[in-house]
């Protein structure tokens, strides 16, 4: 398996031994710890701001499970560095199969990681078609109106929110205001929201 | 307190009305102009629905609005509160058929002027739907501004949470200052 002059898909590169080695420690792993690290992996592809997190979360995970940490991360590196790879090369599932195969990763664990990648990209497909921005801070100011120009007294609610979402690492804030029954409508749905993520 | 009754001069044309359903319907109209400040000619509309020239619907326009203005902005609920807006002298029977008018409609008028005030940017309509990704679900709300337009903001479950963290402070500060 080393010394292999045949370049793989994912990158023009031939892979460091490194690779290898993390391939055998992926094989090592039992399914639930496979799987755990995935989740994680493409959890931060698909959200990079839990980048700041990442390193104690995994530190934290070794630790529970009894697995070496340096390993885990070095793993969870390469699976990064291959992932992002056939994103960008625009890889089919069956190329990095083989990509994986050839780096000495089980059938079934390639597999899982072919359709964990595949699901992600079309997530990631899915936003930019529909402009998909992502909510990072939410700011509020609550108010009641006093008197206007029309009326002399008025004594009606507002709420207005400040949403500040990014896309591309641009960040922008929407502002908009709320009347009172929108307010509760708006708060009873989200509520209904998090009911249905099950979280 | 009774007004200038130049200013009401105006009103007087209102006699020419074939009814008294023709009078209530210039009433409304001219006070969605006010409140609204749409593009419609209305002063056109008073020259043909009364056959009155060019100078006397721009003076009863200019009445009525002096009047509408008044009575909405103080907030004239009740029938002496609307009576006092008028001069003494004024003509009775019209007085009296333009405060039921006032009397009828007050409290949509009020809508209209708080819908129309000074805001930031409304929230129109939203929705929203749960995507469960292979690796974490989030939700993706798509909101609608007077502004923007389309947006849609997705959000991870730790995102959502707080924000019903927020949502929630607001509930609080509403129900203590609502009581």
């Amino acid at each position: 398996m080393t010394g292999e002059t045949t370049s793989l898909h994912f990158s023009d590169a031939h892979p460091p031994t490194q690779f290898y080695v993390d391939a055998k420690f992926a094989n090592s792993l039992n399914n639930q710890q496979y799987e755990e690290i995935l989740s994680r992996l493409f959890a931060f592809t698909h959200n990079p701001d839990l980048g700041s997190d990442l390193g104690s979360n995994l530190q934290h995970y070794c630790l529970t499970e009894s697995l070496p940490v340096s390993s885990v991360k070095d793993l969870f590196k390469t699976l990064l560095i291959v992932a992002r790879g056939a994103t960008k090369n625009k890889l089919t599932g069956g190329q990095l199969y083989s990509d994986l195969q050839r780096l000495g990763l089980d059938a079934g664990r390639a597999n899982l990681f072919c359709q964990t990648w595949k699901d992600q990209s079309e997530v990631s497909d899915q936003f930019s078609k529909l402009d998909l921005k992502r909510l990072v801070d939410l700011e509020w100011k609550f108010g009641v109106t006093a008197a206007s120009s029309e009326l002399h007294r008025v004594g009606n609610c507002y709420i207005q929110l400040k949403m500040v979402v990014t896309k591309d690492s641009k960040r922008e804030s929407v502002l908009m205001e709320l009347s009172l029954p929108q307010f509760y409508t708006f708060m009873h749905e989200m509520e209904t929201a998090k009911l249905e993520m099950g979280t | 307190m009774g007004s200038d009754l130049d200013d009401y001069d105006g009103l007087l044309h209102l006699l020419k009305a074939a009814s008294k359903k023709t009078v209530i319907e210039i009433l409304n109209k001219v006070a969605s102009q006010l409140l609204r400040s749409g593009d419609d000619d209305v002063v056109g509309f008073l020259r043909s629905c009364l056959d009155i020239d060019a100078d006397e619907s721009a003076a009863l326009f200019h009445s009525l609005t002096i009047l509408l203005r008044k009575v909405i902005y103080s907030g004239c609920a009740n029938y002496d509160a609307i009576n006092a807006a008028f001069p003494s002298e004024f003509h009775k029977s019209l007085k009296e058929l333009l405060i039921k008018g006032i009397l009828d409609n007050h409290n949509v008028w009020t809508s209209q002027a708080i819908d129309e005030q000074v805001s930031l940017p409304r929230l129109k309509d939203f929705s929203w739907e749960v995507r469960k990704n292979i690796v974490a679900p989030s939700c993706v709300l798509h909101l609608n501004t007077s502004d923007r337009g389309s947006l849609n903001v997705e959000m991870s479950a730790e995102s959502l949470d707080t924000m019903l963290d927020s949502l929630a402070k607001i509930r609080d500060q509403i129900s203590s200052v609502t009581q």
